[in-house]
């Protein structure tokens, strides 16, 4: 079957391609609706420990697609799958990019609930979804290597601007007001863990459609469970340093735990109250992560199909998440229930579930030579 | 009759006086009847020259107009001259006829046989001419004794009596003309089918002076002229190296310009050598009027806003280019040159940077980053914060930006946008005002304008500051091209500002960063080495790294020959030798002087 | 493909821009009262800023003097069954959009503290304009007087307020804290107070435009912002004084600069600027009565040396240390025991036994802390550092006078209950 490429076969460094993890991982957890919240409201001040759990918990299961896209260098997961199982991985490739996509329409309406619930209250979200998924799409259309550079100044910035909120919380930290660790019942602690392993597990999208686009393979994972590691610190510190700031009863009654800390913290008089300007140095890697996922949803497609370019899908299919996110999802508490039901479940299913079996049924199989000798 | 001496000995064929021996006889030598035939050839060439340009200009399909066009112009040139010299000039001067500026001046040489000088007056330098060319022709007894020799008088005359150094010969009337037309005369001698261009080219010129939109304060102030000859010298004397390869070719089927494409062999990679050389190569257009076109004609990009192509007048600049592995394009006509590749951030580098400390340079260079993305970005955030964001604002500071908008009856974006385009008509006009009264008009008119419409309440006073100090802050970016691909693009940015505040300023970035990112100049990423990241260049990047630091040159576009310092050229204090057994303060036994 | 672009853009923007608010079609907020209406539950007040007439620079018009500062703002006030229906109907009344964002400070009547304060604390703090850090105080009386106000120094009563605040060394409640500690256990809200008093404005000076300057200085009324409101649950129950407003700040950490004074056994007195104050505060769970252990920390300087003591000499700086401990520990005890009494627990000390056994707390005291509260032993020690002894560490008039100087061994004797050492004495005679 031929394969669609990226376009001047763009490669990537795998440097690049652990950057692109804080794009990914980063701005569900700090930028949409509910972000923290569905931490916090299960687990309190333990929901540091639930962010570690999840993340480490995640960087376990990553392991499988991890280990697949060695297996497979240069194919990624739903080609293996319609090259081993055929008729039946082509069913499931479509359930792939399905769940991307609806996936892809949740995020946008988050997204674009939390621009507008923080800065634009009176506009609809259609404009702003559109604004950002236009930019997200004609990145996609350019490539992974376009996206990945442009990661090269959003990702820093995403890092920047949440370290700096985190250092400029100094003054307003009333950690006397916390209770102690481990104050919640272990069985609350796990059920924060779900929306951080959803989190986490997006990041396999990357070992599934990025990594064979990786020049040098082997140099891979250091940075990229490295990265991992440092956005689960990152956002364990940030969960905790939030509940600092905002008390843990306030922080469990707010959605958009993040903004309400950008909201808050002024250490100079003349320096408050610029929560937009975090959510503007935030947005770039948001548009990095729509224009992954929408690559990805494309390139799959495109593979799936057998067709030779996969950019004039990139259009369609945005348009699909545009529209889905701003007039098929009713509103903010079924994103919620969303983001906090459905989305770990499928996560673990497609980014853990499905690459293990696959694995373990070729290595049943010791199919691993036949398809590492192969090529395109 | 004056002799000379060189050369004499007995019995040798190629003796001095053995080619006067034939040079005489040849010369006193009738034309043969048969020559007279052979020299039909050019006449019936011509004529057909003649009707294929009328053809041309009749048919209607423009491609096939073209094509005949080249095809017949290209026969014309591979058109031989004929030995009769009569022919010669007859072809000649239908070609040139209606040219006043053509000269064609007969005479005979000191032995007799008739010829001519021809040339385009401007072009040559007469005296030379008639010095070195006409004269000693005339005057000057050529040689004196006798000899059997195969030589033709072309070859004599060519080898030993003109006195100047660039003399080639032309067989075919194309080469002929071209050599007229590029400013050489042209010696054609009775019963020779070949003629001598000599090369001495005396047109007025400009002299070198400092280039007008790059000066600096600290550096060379010699800039490129329009002659091309003067800016390869200029190239040249920076770089004494034969590696430093100057490429000729011509561009443009009526204007025939020169364009130089120059290097330094093995530092500048072959590929990109070649890449320049086809696209240029593959250029027909009339006349590329100035490096603009050829900027446009080989871009990668063509339809992007930002040049990934670097202009620039100073030979300083270029040579440092150079040294980088780039390749610099000279022409003709134009004292602006091109070097490819550019990337995004050598367009923040002026030449000053080399010329200061490194410390100012750093802190200079980062100031123009800031203030290229203030004049794109400062309008549209004030605005967005205004309108949208009004809370971000300091209680007192927006009470006073409410009060001094009292009255105003504009919306914010919309006196933004006003005042910004005002901003621009006021500096387009500026261009165009006589020296005297541009500068009087352009203050005053600034201060007045603004003063006034403050006072008649049309524009609040912040907007009017906001605008000069985006003005300015697009005056510090070296690159002409690139401060107006970011003037223009503040205006889209000022638009998505309007109409969804920071969010949209972010998204509208996004978006040039998006283009930005994609945008290669010569294969090289136009961001590198931002994106995609190499560590050990981006320092160099936002600053002037010490020259005793610059070990290597860049990766990108050098690949081999990558060293170009020794390391630990630091300067250092010399070490001190241990102190000698004895009084510590250096009076010890050696004598050293006292204190 | 590329031709639907540029239509889907103006299609986009075309559509209007639906949050664009000009800077002058804003209404700033600076001041909210929320007061229990007469007809209807709630009664909201705005103070509200008026930009023409603050420090009008205009060019053209406006020469003379500034209005004067009871013009600058504007007091609107309505009344509903909701604050957001006050709030809206505000909102109708006022020709521009109301922005809370920069609201300095909101007061709440004392009415409505001792009706409950919950839904109120819970509307500002989910209400998107309004501001987790801003001011919360109690007003004794009306909330509205003290928006009335028209303080000599500042522009508005929002400025006033401010800098009252941070000169002193009062219970800093903001939106969020308070409705952190309504929700949180083991602890209960308390805001600092303000009232107005009438004061005498200078003759002449509401002069400038409009109408007589009256011969007689007329009244206006002044800012104070002394004590404290104590909270139980969410109803106000008492309010304290500038003492055990300040014990409250310490026990609670976030205290600023305070002033103790100790007065020697030798007599005279010296003044210990405390600088830097910080607090720990441990609570023991044990049957019957937790205890309470606080011990103070601060940092000073020594001033005001009446008492001729020689400040350069560190034994006599160390037994004045000693003395102002005492000082401290007996004056902070004190006021925690007054606050005791009132029976709410604003300390955090519930809060603290949570924190040190979770347990416990849950099973065994949360339920009646209420009752134990008043009841807990409370131990109070203090640790003085002082650092800094003035400029002038000798007395002014030197030598005639001699200063005391201990005899070495003998360090003077420290009183047990400095409560009871009598201000005033003599300096020796020599």
């Amino acid at each position: 079957m031929p394969c669609a490429r990226a376009p001047e076969g763009g490669q990537i460094s795998a440097s690049q391609a652990a950057g692109l993890v804080f794009a990914i991982v980063l701005p569900p957890a700090v930028l949409y609706l509910p972000s923290l919240h569905a931490v916090v409201v299960r687990a309190g001040v333990d929901g540091r420990i639930s962010m570690l759990v999840g993340a480490g918990t995640a960087m376990l299961l990553l392991l499988v697609s991890w280990a697949l896209a060695f297996r497979y260098p240069g194919r990624t997961f739903p080609e293996m799958l319609v090259l081993e199982w055929g008729r039946l991985g082509q069913v499931l490739t479509g359930l792939y990019v399905l769940g991307l996509v609806i996936h892809g329409a949740f995020q946008a309406r988050a997204f674009g609930q939390a621009i507008g619930l923080t800065l634009l209250p009176r506009t609809p979200v259609l404009p702003i979804i559109a604004f950002q998924l236009v930019v997200a799409v004609w990145a996609a259309r350019k490539g992974i290597e376009a996206i990945a550079r442009i990661n090269v100044v959003a990702a820093p910035l995403m890092l920047l601007g949440l370290v700096t909120l985190l250092i400029l919380a100094w003054r307003d930290l009333q950690l006397d007001r916390l209770p102690p660790a481990w104050s919640a019942p272990l069985v609350d602690i796990l059920r924060g863990a779900a929306a951080p392993l959803a989190w986490f597990l997006e990041a396999g999208l990357l070992a599934h459609i990025a990594f064979p686009y990786v020049s040098n393979l082997r140099r891979v994972t250091w940075p990229y469970f490295l990265c991992l590691g440092l956005a689960g610190v990152l956002l364990s510190g940030t969960l905790w340093i939030s509940q600092a700031v905002l008390g843990v009863h306030l922080a469990r009654q707010s959605i958009a735990v993040v903004e309400k800390v950008a909201r808050e913290v002024a250490p100079v008089e003349f320096f408050s109250r610029v929560e937009a300007l975090y959510l503007a140095v935030w947005q770039p890697a948001s548009i990095v992560e729509f224009a992954v996922l929408i690559y990805g949803a494309a390139l799959v497609t495109a593979q799936l199909f057998a067709l030779r370019e996969y950019q004039s899908l990139v259009l369609p299919l945005g348009l699909l998440m545009v529209i889905g996110g701003a007039f098929l999802v009713p509103g903010v508490a079924d994103i919620i229930s969303f983001s906090t039901q459905v989305v770990p479940v499928y996560a673990v299913l497609f980014g853990f579930g499905l690459p293990l079996v696959f694995l373990l049924v070729s290595l049943g199989r010791r199919a691993g030579g036949r398809a590492a000798g192969g090529g395109g | 009759m004056p002799t000379s001496h060189h050369g004499e000995r007995e019995g040798d064929d190629t003796s001095f006086d053995g080619l006067a021996e034939a040079y005489w006889a040849a010369e006193a030598q009738a034309l043969p009847g048969e020559l007279r035939e052979a020299s039909q050839a050019l006449r019936q060439g011509l004529e057909r020259y003649e009707a294929t340009l009328d053809q041309a200009a009749e048919s209607l399909d423009r491609g096939q107009r073209l094509q005949v066009l080249l095809s017949g112009t290209a026969e014309l040139r591979e058109l031989p001259l004929s030995p009769s010299l009569d022919q010669n000039v007859q072809s000649l001067e239908a070609l040139f006829r209606h040219a006043a500026d053509w000269v064609l001046r007969p005479f005979r040489l000191a032995g007799g046989r008739r010829a001519v000088v021809a040339y385009l007056d401007g072009m040559v330098d007469v005296a030379v001419i008639d010095d070195h060319l006409v004269k000693p022709l005339m005057y000057d007894a050529f040689p004196l004794r006798a000899g059997p020799v195969t030589a033709t008088v072309q070859e004599v005359l060519k080898a030993h009596a003109i006195a100047a150094s660039q003399v080639r010969e032309g067989a075919t009337l194309g080469e002929v003309v071209n050599g007229i037309l590029d400013g050489d005369a042209l010696l054609l001698v009775d019963g020779e089918g070949v003629g001598l261009i000599v090369s001495q080219r005396g047109w007025q010129k400009r002299a070198l002076s400092e280039p007008p939109s790059e000066s600096t304060i600290r550096g060379p102030r010699e800039g490129f002229t329009e002659t091309l000859r003067t800016n390869t010298a200029l190239l040249r004397r920076r770089l004494r190296t034969p590696s430093l390869k100057f490429e000729a070719m011509t561009v443009g089927t009526l204007s025939r310009t020169d364009v130089v494409i120059a290097y330094l062999d093995r530092i500048a990679t072959d590929a990109l050598v070649e890449e320049v050389r086809s696209r240029l190569e593959r250029l027909i257009i009339d006349s590329p009027q100035d490096v603009q076109s050829l900027d446009e004609l080989i871009r990668d990009a063509p339809t992007s806003l930002f040049p990934t192509i670097r202009v620039t007048e100073r030979p300083d600049a270029v040579a440092g280019e150079l040294l980088e592995g780039r390749v610099a394009i000279l022409a003709a006509n134009t004292p602006f040159v091109l070097v490819v590749p550019a990337t995004f951030w050598g367009h923040f580098q002026s030449p000053e940077d080399y010329y200061h400390s490194f410390y100012v340079a750093s802190a200079l260079r980062l100031l123009r980053i800031v203030f290229a993305f203030l004049a794109l970005t400062l309008p549209a955030t004030y605005v967005a914060i205004t309108t949208f964001h009004a809370d971000m604002v300091p209680t007192s500071l927006l009470i006073t930006i409410a009060a001094a908008r009292e009255g105003v009856p504009f919306p914010a974006l919309l006196e933004a946008l006003m005042m910004e385009v005002m901003f621009e008509v006021l500096r387009e006009a500026g261009l165009r005002l006589p020296r005297q009264v541009g500068q009087a008009v352009s203050i005053v008119g600034a201060l007045v304008i603004g003063e006034a419409a403050v006072t008649a309440g049309i524009v609040s006073a912040p907007m009017v500051i906001l605008v000069a100090m985006t003005g300015i802050a697009s005056f510090t970016i070296p690159s002409y091209e690139m401060a107006l691909a970011i003037r223009l693009l503040r205006f889209p940015v000022l638009l998505a500002a309007g109409f969804l505040g920071l969010f949209g300023v972010g998204a509208a970035i996004m978006f040039i960063l998006v283009h930005l990112a994609d945008l290669r100049s010569f294969s090289v990423p136009y961001l590198a080495p931002v994106a995609p990241l190499r560590l050990g260049r981006v320092a160099s990047v936002f600053v002037r790294p010490p020259f005793w630091a610059q070990i290597f040159r860049p990766s990108l576009t050098a690949q081999f020959n990558r060293q170009r310092a020794v390391g630990g050229l630091k300067p250092q204090p010399p070490q001190t030798p241990a102190p000698s057994a004895g009084s510590p303060d250096g009076t010890g036994p050696e004598g050293e002087d006292g204190p | 493909m590329r031709r639907l672009a540029p239509l889907l853009l103006v299609a986009l923007l075309a559509g209007g821009c639906w949050d664009r608010t000009e800077v002058n079609d804003i209404a700033l907020v600076t001041a909210m009262a929320i007061d229990v209406g007469s007809e209807h539950p709630y009664r909201l007040s705005l103070q509200i800023i008026l930009p023409q007439l603050v420090g009008a620079r205009s060019p053209g018009g406006g020469g003379g003097s500034s209005p004067s500062q009871a013009q600058q703002v504007a007091i609107v006030g309505r009344e509903g069954r909701s604050l957001m229906e006050a709030a809206d109907s505000i909102q109708r009344e006022v020709s521009r959009w109301l922005r809370f964002g920069h609201t300095s400070f909101i007061v709440l009547g004392e009415e409505l503290a001792r009706r409950g304060i919950t839904d109120v604390i819970g509307f500002l703090a989910t209400h998107r304009g309004v501001r987790l850090r801003t001011p919360v105080y109690v007003a004794e009386g009306d909330g509205l007087a003290v928006l009335k106000a028209q303080p000599l120094l500042e522009g508005t009563p929002g400025e006033v307020v401010e800098e009252l605040g941070s000169m002193q060394n009062l219970p800093r409640a903001t939106v969020g804290s308070v409705a952190d500690e309504l929700g949180r256990e083991g602890i209960e809200p308390v805001m600092a107070r303000l009232s107005t008093t009438p004061a005498l404005s200078p003759a002449g000076f509401d002069g400038g435009g409009g109408g007589g300057g009256q011969g007689a200085a007329s009244t206006r009324l002044e800012l104070r912002l002394t004590g404290a409101g104590l909270f139980q649950g969410d109803r106000l129950v008492d309010f304290v004084g500038p003492q055990e407003a300040m014990a409250i700040a310490w026990v609670r950490n976030r205290t600023l600069e305070s002033l103790f004074t100790v007065f020697p056994p030798e007599g005279g007195l010296v003044t210990f600027n405390a600088l830097r104050l910080r607090s720990r505060l441990e609570v023991v769970p044990v049957d019957p009565r937790p205890q309470v252990r606080i011990h103070l920390t601060t940092i000073g300087e020594l001033l005001e040396n009446s008492a001729r003591l020689d400040l350069t000499d560190p034994v006599v700086v160390n037994r004045l240390e000693r003395l102002v401990e005492a000082t401290v520990a007996a004056e902070i005890a004190h006021a925690i025991e007054s606050v005791q009494k009132r029976g709410t627990d604003v300390f955090g000390f519930g809060f603290a036994l949570f924190k040190r056994d979770p347990r416990a707390w849950r099973e065994r005291w949360a339920r009646e802390w209420d009752r134990v509260f008043p009841t807990l032993p409370v131990q109070v020690t203090a640790t003085v550092d002082a650092r800094r002894i003035g400029l002038v560490p000798e007395p002014v008039d030197a030598p005639e006078r001699p200063v005391r100087q201990f005899p070495p061994g003998e360090e003077g004797a420290i009183p047990q209950d400095p409560t009871q050492v009598s201000p005033g004495g003599e300096p020796p005679v020599e």
